[in-house]
């Protein structure tokens, strides 16, 4: 009993300890550094560029990471500048060669693995040995089908070494190191959207010494090039910090951009980045402790995934703050994201097929208001076709008129659809295990029984609705778009026919006037025709309605203050080394 | 028989049931589960990408093949890379392990003793109010969901009053204590109810023996009846449901890791099911059910040394 007692008594002192210990820790350390301290909403599974998958990995490697171009952080419409390129990369007439120059000095991380700053730099070798390990089988990467079948001599390069010993140094036609710093690439046919791909954190470039030291670690000890590193990284952490890392290379703040950030402009243009000394993510799955946090200030600003505090915080507008919320000093960032949610019709199914009049019903039969009201803000914007706002190819003046909820029109089109009178087979939509996704899937299944069709909600894991979907065995299932980077060519791929990956066309889509004009598109270099192209594909996606196009959802982000700076955009990466955090 | 011939017999009897249910395993994962080269290479992937992924990862292989290399993984512990992470699975699990068992076994420890104290006061206070306002309590406390404690206890005791952190985990002892103290809490309340009852019944099964009947006869003291002979009849049965719990422990509390994110084995397991992370959940299915298996066996042979009634024929 003694000893228990004794035990009992350190236990309590200990703990005691520790949090007045971490409390002071804490404390000091934010009087010294600028701090910023963000959450991310899934576990993060690595770090290696090639083999990230997710859009939540992303954001974290390019904290660490660089890529050879970016997006003009200010610029409206967005604009493509060098980022690890000297320059803009060099276009030969027949569109089939690029010349890239790397700049000069460039370092990655200090590390162990470097024997001395030479063996740090920068050099066209790991450009080159990044887009082969992309390539490779053994990397099972999910940004090599960007430029699968693109680059001359890549693809037989994969196929001769399926078993998984790629040999690394075996020359390839299309990927050619010029001298240190220059390499070209070859394509095999025009494509003129390879640029917008090197965008993507999944293109970051590694250092070819350090995956050859650290291999299969990569994924947990990062060596990049960007404005902060990591010291150590654990999968199943709930915590990661960043630290600036003292050799970035010279990098200011853009001096120009569009005229609503002028503010920004006028107070950090031309500044040298990054602002904060360290970074502090949290992973935090759930929302409701991510809100405790946030409230307890220990977040400084974080993405509203949930509709119910969502609904507590906005005001009638939905565009901004309650009073109560403002005098808090908390900023409201919203944010239409460029992404575009439908449920999907089989569209090669006997029941779909050719028959539009049926598409039609069933999309006008479908209230968005209240479906929009109950899982939705009001600013969440209707879609009117497949492409959204603020990419090429998104119409401003297209309206849909199938988009519009009309019960009347609809039971026309299911008379002429060829089921006047007639029992419309019961379609099957395949959903997601998710209370929402249940929710959503009544709701689809009432709107429908208002014109007499009746749905069989079936839930699913994801790896069950896309084996459905590859064997082509669905009637509909719910579906979601992210733009990968600034085009709407992303959006167009999945409608295209000929498409050769798998879980592209879900819809099994096939026009051939949209087909003719979508592999046009590819030589197109002229922005302007491009667009026009783009915008004729949407167009024939909105009247084809292979979809029931549903809304591009609003992101809302809650913020200190303090945070400046800060901006939410689907496709920019590593926007914290904008950030500054002032007191 | 002997008792060491019938702990062969019963370890014996344990080997059909593994091949069961690794087997069970291998035709979810292998079969009904579909290609997972859907998954691992995103909406980019040609159907020529995903056969050689298949062919990389063994896929293509004959089922019996297949299905080899399951027993050899869980036989030599080596159940190689997760797909999501590139990390080893087995040291995954150990390090899962090791963070959940710094939450279940104080829980499992605490929540044990507890409930025995009050199923005891309970039985031994029977019908009286004292048992019927316990009883009461019981069921009232498995009737709130988990998610209530754990949406309380963030809301109310770590946010309001500030006196346990909202959620997080640090490795190592003692730095872990401060984070794992509320969804201790948690884990106690929500299992003491449902055992207290438990135990509160099979004490009171016993209370109605023969036995007891005699020993009043015989004039023994009801407090001694109650210490020295039903709760020694009533241990077996209490005994059995707590080993049978310990398996349970190394997988932690999926819904309390996720809500406070504590890193454990409860916590992988939702992460690979949500990143289909064929490989890490199949490991995880094969490791508790052997650990399933090897403490069921375990259990049957503490009824025989504990119970001298248990007939070995």
């Amino acid at each position: 009993m003694k000893n228990f007692k004794i035990l009992l008594g350190t236990l309590i002192i200990s703990t005691l300890l520790i949090l007045y210990v971490k409390k002071n820790r804490t404390s000091n350390n934010i009087k010294k550094e600028k701090v910023l301290r963000n959450v991310v909403s899934s576990k993060v599974k690595t770090f290696d560029p090639t083999r990230s998958n997710d859009i939540y990995c992303a954001r974290q490697i390019a904290k660490i990471y660089d890529t050879l171009l970016e997006y003009d952080y200010l610029e409206r419409p967005f604009k493509l500048k060098p980022s690890l390129l000297e320059e803009m990369p060099e276009i030969s007439e027949d569109q089939l060669t690029y010349t890239f120059k790397l700049k000069k000095g460039i370092l990655f991380h200090r590390d162990e693995c470097f024997e001395n700053d030479k063996q740090r730099e920068l050099q066209a070798k790991d450009v080159i040995y990044t887009l082969k390990r992309m390539a490779d089988v053994k990397t099972m990467s999910n940004s090599y089908g960007y430029i699968q079948n693109r680059i001359k001599g890549l693809d037989e390069w994969r196929r001769k070494y399926k078993d998984g010993n790629a040999d690394y140094d075996e020359k390839i036609e299309g990927l050619q190191e010029l001298d240190k710093y220059s390499f070209r690439i070859k394509l095999k046919s025009p494509f003129s959207e390879i640029l917008n791909i090197f965008v993507l954190p999944g293109y970051s470039i590694i250092s070819k010494i350090a995956y050859q030291k650290y291999k299969e670690d990569l994924a947990k000890h990062p060596v990049g090039t960007g404005p902060f590193y990591i010291k150590e990284f654990n999968p199943q952490s709930n915590e990661i910090i960043y630290y600036k890392n003292p050799d970035f290379r010279d990098e200011y703040f853009p001096t120009h951009g569009a005229a609503e950030y002028q503010e920004m402009i006028d107070k950090y243009g031309g500044k040298k980045m990054p602002f904060v000394d360290k970074i502090i993510t949290k992973i935090i799955v759930e929302e409701s402790p991510k809100w405790l946090k946030f409230n307890n200030n220990e977040i400084d600003y974080m993405n509203i995934t949930c509709h119910s505090n969502l609904k507590n915080i906005l005001d009638e507008t939905s565009t901004d703050l309650k009073e109560e919320y403002k005098a808090k000093g908390l900023d409201l960032l919203v944010a239409i994201g460029q992404s575009t949610n439908f449920f999907c019709f089989n569209n090669i199914h006997p029941l779909f097929k050719d028959n539009i009049n049926l598409r039609r019903a069933m999309n006008l039969a479908f209230d968005r208001e209240t479906y929009k009201n109950l899982f939705f803000t009001k600013i969440d914007k209707n879609a009117q076709s497949i492409i959204p706002p603020g990419l090429s190819g998104y119409d401003y003046n297209y309206k849909n008129e199938f988009c519009e909820y009309n019960l009347k029109k609809a039971k026309e089109y299911i008379i002429k659809s060829g089921y006047y009178n007639k029992k419309i087979p019961v379609i099957t939509l395949e959903t997601g295990t998710s209370i929402k996704d249940r929710q959503k899937a009544e709701f689809l299944k009432k709107c429908m029984r208002e014109i007499g069709i009746e749905i069989k909600i079936q839930t699913n894991t994801w790896p069950a609705i896309a084996n459905k979907i590859n064997k082509k065995e669905y009637m509909m299932t719910k579906m979601g778009w992210y733009a990968d980077y600034n085009s709407g060519k992303p959006f167009l791929d999945t409608f295209y026919g000929h498409n050769e990956a798998q879980g592209l066309n879900y819809t099994y889509f096939n026009n051939e006037e949209y087909n003719q004009i979508f592999e046009k598109t590819a030589f197109m270099r002229n922005m302007k025709d491009k667009d026009r192209a783009f915008q004729k594909l949407n167009r024939i996606i909105g009247d084809s309605l292979p979809v029931l196009f549903l809304f591009h959802t609003a992101h809302y982000i809650i913020k200190k203050s303090k945070v400046k700076n800060y901006l939410y955009v689907t496709f920019i990466y590593g926007n914290e080394k904008y950030v500054d955090v002032v007191s | 028989m002997n008792i060491i011939v019938y702990i062969i017999k019963r370890i014996l009897y344990a080997i059909p049931v593994f091949f069961g249910v690794s087997f069970l395993i291998f035709i979810m994962f292998n079969i009904v589960a579909g290609d997972p080269t859907i998954m691992l290479l995103g909406k980019y992937a040609t159907a020529k990408q995903m056969a050689d992924l298949r062919h990389y990862l063994g896929l293509d292989k004959a089922w019996y093949l297949q299905y080899f290399d399951i027993l050899k993984s869980a036989f030599t512990f080596n159940f190689g890379h997760s797909w999501a992470t590139k990390q080893l699975i087995s040291e995954m699990i150990k390090s899962g392990a090791k963070v959940s068992l710094t939450l279940s076994l104080p829980s499992f420890i605490i929540s044990s003793i507890i409930s025995l104290i009050i199923s005891m006061i309970s039985a031994f206070y029977r019908g009286k109010w004292i048992d019927k306002f316990l009883v009461l309590i019981c069921v009232i406390m498995m009737s709130i969901s988990a998610l209530s404690y754990i949406l309380f206890g963030q809301w109310i005791l770590a946010y309001k009053f500030g006196l346990f952190p909202i959620e997080g985990y640090e490795y190592g002892f003692p730095f872990f204590i401060p984070y794992i103290i509320l969804p201790c809490i948690i884990w106690i309340i929500l299992s003491t109810g449902s055992d207290i009852r438990f135990y509160r019944t099979i004490i009171l099964d016993e209370l109605y023996q023969d036995y007891v009947r005699t020993a009043r006869a015989k004039g023994l003291s009801e407090t001694m009846i109650f210490c020295k002979h039903i709760l020694k009849n009533a241990m077996i049965p209490i005994i059995t449901n707590l080993i049978i719990q310990i398996p349970f422990l190394i997988l932690g509390f999926l819904l309390i890791e996720n809500f406070f994110g504590i890193p454990g084995l409860g916590s992988i397991i939702l992460d690979a099911i949500n990143n289909s992370d064929f490989p890490v959940i199949k490991a995880i299915t094969i490791l508790t059910a052997s650990v399933y298996i090897v403490f069921n066996a375990i259990t049957d042979i503490l009824y025989v040394i504990l119970d001298p009634r248990i007939n070995l024929k």
